[in-house]
């Protein structure tokens, strides 16, 4: 049986991917990580990744699950830094406000400005009964150098007041190597010293367990919360014949892997992942039925997810 | 509908809330940590998502519940800001008990409050001023100054202030004297317990406190010692029959004691030879008098007016309220209506009334009269000020202040406690009299004598003079008896002969009740 297009609710979150969840194997990784170096006593840490491996996505299901040894919630701040004409500490300390909606004027100094965001910082800190902050600075490749300083400045400045600030830089690990190579000289030790003595690389999915993985979070997720699985609401008689998401695995990850030698692409970026299997959960499989996926549909799915033209680049 | 959401996000300064701390302190800790944004800029914030809440409330609901504090009921909020202990207004603390003028030092720092701010000399600002303020001490506090702000020194001291301001609970009796009991406002001029802003108001409230002395010195809660004198309380017979208690719209009838009246008249006469060498007292009628005669002639001497108008209005009331109305009427100033502080009783909260021995009763009455000649000659000193001020500048503004008792005594305060039978009644001085120190009065004999002369002449307006010199200041009980029956016989020549036949009569068959 399949179903017609109009019977569906386009709020679901398969249809938006942005509002698409999935907890991925990288991701409790990466926040392993996190907490290592929270617990760790670290001041701050990298995180870099291919351009649309999920790094921000990760980071945002990861904020509110960030706490302290004693299980004691530690509040996240997030800051995507934007691509301006004018880089300079101020306009860091401006985005730092807005983000935390804090009233910027222009005529505001970075004195003004910086200490508004710490007295912000602190007044949370005391609401949440925690003495650990941790920022997200994402987008960390549109920074100059010396606009880091603005962080070293927040961080001692909560410091006399008590309150550890950690910031986690992500970035895009190609557009990121050349302002790491200008942190590594001596005039920006103290950067580097707080924020990138740890790192990680945040990558796709890079095995068939790792697909399954994700396929499974369709088989598990419901929506609304008490309504039926993802894989069940667009499926419903393969579902309930006892088919499940996670049995295209297999099939996925061998076509994937076709492109990957052929194009030697590191991992499977999350975007394409869920284009290609949102793609399939709501159009091919409900058409066409399960039965009838094989390789074809597969790869016809992964093209439809764009991998192909992000890594492909026209020869002149 | 709902509220609009807010433009931006104000920081309330959450880290530097402490407790009992004023709307001054959260204002002020509001406005530190929201650097370069002006106090306006925030309330305007406020009022935008809070639209029908005070100014107070708007303020008080951005703060987390559990550190939300009490503010000092019954303290005026405006002017918080003007004592301060310098070392909480470096921590960004202040507390409204600050203001209290009986709260010597910071009970945490225990350092004397200020008007000023030590380290920039200024006054301490209001939230206002605040934001122009460079200072870091009563200003925006830098960041690197709030380290201070954010320690625990013991804030929490402050609360026991606050414990001992609300006392140890509900008043069980009631002090009155004849139909007047202290907790009404009538009776505000004569009695009164002090406000809570009065300086004496902790040495009034201690007794019913459970803090020790040493704790209330440890607090530095002034609380200078008080006198006390102890009765004994038997339920009244016949609690109807009491003046106060009578039926609404009846007066008391009562007559004074004059044995207690020569006691007190006696003792005034020697404090006046005492403050005057020489002076002779006259006790002279001034009924008639208008205030021209006084602004024409010499100054009149203020003690004779004084005792004279305290003898007049004290010894007419044997005769009943009709006399007394009559009497206390002066032209050169507004009727003098005193409330008579006589045949006091304890009225316990389940209405059964108790009287205390006729020893306290008679105490208290010579007191209440001491205490009212301490007040009219301080109120003549004032009227005789004002009327050289209309000599000198024939200023017509010069009395608008009329003539009336000062009501800002410290003997009038009082504090009663009841334990079984026995009632304790708490005051200042033991003798307002002996403690009331005038100002000097330059050549007053002279100017006594000038006066008499010229009253003595200028009787124009007066119907019926009196004018009796007592010559031995110690006022012996003959004399005292002389000048009593002189009164009456004034007294009738004033009012009529239809007086003195209503005089023979017993009192309760007169037709002047």
């Amino acid at each position: 049986m399949t179903r017609t297009l109009p019977d569906y609710d386009f709020d679901h979150p398969v249809f938006h991917p942005d509002r698409l969840r999935l907890r991925t194997p990288a991701m409790d990784r990466l926040g392993e990580d996190l907490h290592r170096w929270l617990w760790t006593g670290a001041t701050g840490g990298l995180i870099l990744g291919a351009a649309r491996a999920g790094k921000t996505t990760a980071v945002r299901v990861l904020s509110p699950e960030v706490h302290w040894r004693d299980q004691t919630h530690v509040p996240t701040y997030y800051v995507s830094i934007p691509l301006r004409d004018q880089r300079t500490v101020t306009s860091v300390f401006r985005h730092l406000c807005w983000a935390a909606e804090l009233r910027v004027s222009n005529a505001d100094r970075a004195d003004h400005l910086s200490d508004r965001f710490v007295h912000y910082l602190l007044d949370q800190a005391t609401v949440h009964a925690c003495r650990y902050a941790i920022l997200i600075v994402d987008e960390m490749q549109r920074l100059m150098p010396q606009q880091y300083g603005a962080f070293a400045e927040i961080h001692d400045r909560l410091l006399l007041l008590d309150i550890r600030l950690v910031v986690f830089f992500v970035g895009n690990d190609q557009e990121c190597s050349e302002l790491l190579e200008t942190i590594e000289s001596p005039r920006y030790a103290h950067i580097r010293g707080r924020f990138f003595m740890h790192r990680v690389l945040f990558r796709g999915l890079r095995s068939r367990r790792d697909v399954e993985a994700c396929l499974a979070e369709y088989d598990r997720l419901r929506y609304p919360a008490e309504g039926p699985t993802y894989t069940e609401y667009f499926l419903p008689a393969a579902y309930a014949y006892g088919w499940r998401l996670t049995a295209l695995a297999s099939d996925l990850w061998r076509a994937f892997r076709a492109h990957q030698r052929a194009y030697s692409i590191d991992s499977w970026g999350m975007q394409y992942f869920t284009a290609t299997a949102n793609t399939l959960l709501t159009d091919f499989l409900p058409r066409l039925g399960v039965e009838e996926f094989d390789d074809a549909l597969a790869r016809e799915g992964i093209a439809l997810s764009g991998l192909l033209p992000d890594v492909v680049r026209p020869v002149r | 509908m709902t509220a609009p959401q807010p433009l931006f996000h104000v920081n309330a300064g959450h880290a530097f809330a402490k407790p009992y701390e004023s709307y001054y302190a959260m204002a002020r800790r509001c406005l530190t940590a929201n650097p370069g944004v002006s106090w306006g800029c925030i309330q305007a914030m406020l009022r935008r998502t809070q639209p029908a809440a005070s100014s107070i409330d708007r303020l008080a609901r951005i703060q987390l519940d559990s550190i939300a504090t009490p503010t000092a009921a019954g303290l005026a909020l405006r002017g918080l800001h003007r004592r301060q202990c310098p070392a909480c207004a470096g921590a960004l603390y202040h507390t409204a008990v600050f203001l209290l003028p009986w709260l010597t030092h910071c009970p945490v720092h225990h350092c004397a409050l200020t008007e000023h701010c030590p380290q920039c000399g200024c006054r301490w600002p209001d939230l206002a001023e605040m934001e122009r303020r460079d200072c870091p001490r009563c200003g925006r506090l830098p960041l690197h100054r709030l380290v201070a702000a954010t320690q625990d020194v013991g804030w929490a001291i402050v609360g026991e202030v606050y414990r001992f301001i609300a006392g140890t609970g509900t008043e069980r009796y009631t002090l009155g004297f004849g139909r007047y009991p202290f907790s009404r406002p009538e009776a505000a001029p004569w009695w009164r317990r002090p406000a809570l802003d009065h300086p004496l108001f902790a040495a009034f409230w201690a007794p019913r406190s459970r803090l020790s002395g040493t704790a209330l010195d440890a607090l530095h809660i002034a609380h200078p010692p008080l006198q006390q004198r102890r009765a004994r309380l038997t339920v009244a017979p016949d609690a109807a029959s009491l003046p106060g208690l009578a039926g609404a719209g009846q007066r008391p009838v009562w007559a004074p004691d004059l044995r207690q009246v020569h006691r007190v008249m006696r003792m005034i006469a020697i404090w006046l030879a005492h403050q005057a060498p020489g002076h002779r007292v006259h006790i002279v009628n001034y009924r008639h008098l208008p205030l021209a005669h006084f602004a024409r002639g010499p100054r009149p001497c203020p003690y004779c007016l004084a005792l004279s108008l305290w003898f007049f209005h004290t010894v007419v009331r044997r005769y009943g309220p009709y006399f007394s109305s009559q009497f206390d009427d002066y032209p050169f100033c507004r009727p003098l209506d005193f409330i008579e502080a006589v045949e006091p009783h304890v009225v316990r909260r389940d209405g059964v009334v108790l009287v205390p021995d006729i020893a306290f009763a008679n105490w208290l009455y010579r007191r209440s009269l001491e205490i009212r000649f301490v007040s009219l000659l301080q109120a003549i000193f004032d009227w005789t000020g004002q009327l050289e001020n209309y000599r000198d500048h024939r200023d017509p503004n010069a009395f608008r202040a009329p003539l009336r008792e000062t009501a800002d005594g410290t003997d009038r305060l009082f504090e009663i406690a009841v334990t079984g039978d026995q009632l304790t009644l708490y005051y200042l001085h033991e003798h307002p009299l002996a403690d009331f120190r005038p100002s000097r009065q330059e050549g007053v004999t002279a100017r006594c004598r000038r006066y008499h002369r010229y009253y003595a002449c200028d009787r124009s307006d007066v119907v019926v003079p009196f004018d009796h010199e007592v010559h031995d200041p110690r006022l012996p009980l003959k004399e005292f008896e002389k000048l009593l029956a002189r009164f009456e016989n004034h007294l009738c020549a004033v009012l009529g002969p239809r007086v003195r036949a209503d005089f023979a009569r017993p009192p309760g068959q007169r037709a002047h009740p």
